[in-house]
């Protein structure tokens, strides 16, 4: 549901929005899998995920601020 | 049924039934900013009780304290991050959604309540 959001979102923001929900789901997903086949290394595997979504996620927030003052 | 087992499966349905609202918020909501709103707090929610439901079902004690420090760290990004993305659509100039014909109804009533009562 959030791809089809990605994919027809009206505007920057609302694909940015599905974005960080693509992050979250895919980091649910991974914590369910290390839940169901009992491999504790997917752990740091959540860890670097979620890292790595907070920080392309501000990236492309700023982005999408600094093309809103010039357009 | 061992009682830690309950707890993680209690624990990932709540996670996982939270996620789902999320997605169907995300997809139904019709405003943006509103589509924030259906984001930010259910998605913290369920990845932290996702989160425990790992922990508790990992046991041990390094990897609960990884698990904690990382829902500490979603508690505090993912508010952070849904205000940045609100402060960038702010200022491209999109306006929030028109909700002013309940407001009037709503003050129209209240106007007339106290002449109905004289």
């Amino acid at each position: 549901m959030a791809v089809l959001r990605f994919i027809l979102g009206p505007s920057q923001p609302d694909r940015a929005i599905a974005f960080e929900v693509i992050i979250i789901h895919i980091v649910g997903l991974i914590a369910l899998y290390s839940i169901a086949t009992n491999q504790s290394f997917l752990i740091d595997v959540i860890i670097v995920v979620s890292v790595l979504g907070f920080l392309s996620t501000s990236a492309i927030a700023k982005y999408i601020g600094k093309e809103g003052k010039n357009p | 049924m061992n009682l830690n087992d309950l707890l993680v499966f209690l624990l990932a349905l709540t996670g996982v039934g939270f996620l789902g609202i999320t997605a169907l918020g995300i997809l139904r909501l019709p405003d943006l900013y509103t589509r924030m709103h259906a984001v930010a707090k259910p998605s913290t929610l369920g990845l932290s009780t996702l989160i425990l439901a790992t922990a508790i079902h990992d046991g041990h004690t390094l990897q609960i304290a990884k698990m904690l420090t990382l829902m500490v760290f979603f508690f505090l990004t993912t508010p952070v991050t849904i205000h940045l993305l609100a402060r960038a659509a702010a200022s491209t100039g999109l306006k929030p959604l028109e909700i002013s014909a309940p407001l009037e109804a709503v003050k129209a009533a209240c106007a007339d309540e106290p002449q109905a009562a004289e």
